[in-house]
């Protein structure tokens, strides 16, 4: 007879075998994805605790390469931790309006000294401790995509045959300005590409490369360690 | 036995898509309303001291854009958001203003009464891009304190919006609406003291140096 303690361990077996079979199955489905994460560096960084970091989006208007909302939320959230202290675009650009409005906000880092003599603007910036200011261009795109699949459904049931494959390429280049030095700190581009796959035989099995999440988390673990010098 | 069969070349997502749009046949022509319901933030400009009443008409309050592009019906609503985008940016832009719905000789220095002359939009199916865009075209009547028109002021507002960020004509054409509404308050509080119409009306007003924000109403 099993005692309490055996039946927790069997539970606690369970739970674990069933966790290694998800992620078994999810490293199975995923395709590979190839990153290259390249920095320049052109001055020294570092960051006290009572400085915040903000990641903008570049949305100026002659631009045709918005990047995703999801990129840029992506790598805030992987960049704040206990260290570095990240606003959201939303809550920064709201903060800060009218002055980081698509058509109003700086282009370069030469804009920087000047805007920053906006009264109101210094003094808000001040007290959001802001430190620096992240911009990020880029996109994932689709390069090339083959195959062929066929589903049908009859009164009998339905399924589906054959194979797709595509191929993302993600390319992202994040520039950090200090608004302390009030110049441009450095460049970190975020390179990725990946071939997904669904094969078919009845059901469709979708093993997608995860593209833009490999950009993203290469991104921010890159920018992290620049930030932190 | 019927079988319904269908191919699907080179695109992942097109079963999913020609199962939606089989959908779509069969609901008929599809409508668009989308309708702004948001807040805005208080731009962070030095106020200008010209004590100015506002004057927020029915129709601006009530603009509707409406509009048949392909067989849908778009519907955009950008009056009910009106009076909390003034509310707001005149909270950062004036000193001393008020509210008012006509216009009639006022104590306060003049008269300002915001207008949506057109509003255009487009959808990535008609541009062949990735954008919903949308165009505004506020024109400002310029009172002075006796209700007499100085002149007017055209500030054309531009929005877009990723269509990779939304997932449909609706909230992208939201996106785009917003930002069109955000861009006319950034370029009426940063271009506000030095646009020609303004500067004569300022004059005739006698705008003195800017003072410290100092709101008489609030709508």
């Amino acid at each position: 007879m099993n005692t309490p303690l055996q039946k927790l361990m069997n539970c606690i077996d369970h739970i674990a075998l069933r966790s290694s079979l998800v992620a078994l199955a999810a490293a199975l489905l995923s395709g590979c994805v190839t990153a290259t994460v390249q920095e320049v560096r052109e001055r020294a960084t570092g960051i006290n605790a009572s400085d915040a970091v903000v990641v903008l989006g570049r949305r100026s208007r002659p631009s045709n390469d918005e990047t995703e909302i999801d990129f840029i939320n992506c790598v805030a959230e992987n960049l704040d931790n206990k260290v570095i202290t990240v606003f959201t675009e939303a809550e920064f650009v709201d903060a800060t309006f009218p002055w980081f409005e698509p058509r109003t906000a700086p282009v370069s880092a030469n804009e920087l000294p000047a805007l920053l003599e906006e009264p109101l603007l210094a003094k808000q910036l001040e007290q959001l401790g802001l430190r620096y200011v992240v911009w990020i261009q880029g996109q994932t795109k689709r390069v090339s995509q083959a195959g062929s699949m066929t589903c049908g459904v009859s009164p009998g049931g339905g399924g589906c045959f054959g194979f797709l494959t595509w191929e993302n390429d993600a390319s992202y280049e994040a520039s950090i300005w200090d608004t302390q030095e009030q110049r441009t700190a450095g460049r970190i581009s975020s390179d990725a590409a990946g071939t997904s796959y669904m094969p078919a035989l009845v059901v469709p099995i979708p093993i997608i490369a995860r593209v833009q999440q490999n950009a993203c988390t290469s991104l921010s673990n890159q920018l992290e360690g620049f930030i932190l010098n | 036995m019927s079988t319904f069969q269908l191919t699907v070349h080179r695109y992942p997502s097109a079963p999913w898509l020609v199962m939606a749009s089989l959908l779509l046949i069969g609901s008929g022509c599809a409508s668009n309303r989308i309708a702004l319901d948001t807040d805005f933030p208080v731009p962070l400009v030095t106020p200008s001291s010209m004590r100015v009443a506002i004057v927020l008409t029915p129709e601006l309050q009530s603009y509707v854009h409406s509009e048949k592009v392909r067989r849908s019906d778009y519907s955009i609503n950008v009056g009910a958001v009106q009076k909390r985008l003034f509310n707001r940016l005149a909270q950062g832009a004036f000193a001393t203003h008020v509210f008012t719905s006509e216009i009639a000789e006022t104590n306060y220095d003049g008269l300002l009464v915001p207008n949506i002359s057109e509003l255009q939009f487009a959808t990535p199916s008609q541009t062949r891009t990735d954008y919903y865009e949308v165009w505004m075209r506020y024109r400002f009547d310029l009172y002075d304190d006796k209700a007499v028109l100085l002149g007017s002021w055209d500030l054309p507002a531009y929005g877009k919006a990723n269509q990779a960020n939304y997932s449909n004509d609706s909230q992208g054409l939201y996106a785009a609406a917003l930002a069109a509404c955000r861009d006319m308050a950034a370029m009426f509080s940063l271009n506000f003291t030095s646009a020609q119409p303004l500067k004569i009306w300022l004059s005739a007003a006698g705008e003195a140096l800017p003072l410290e924000n100092n709101v008489d109403a609030m709508p």
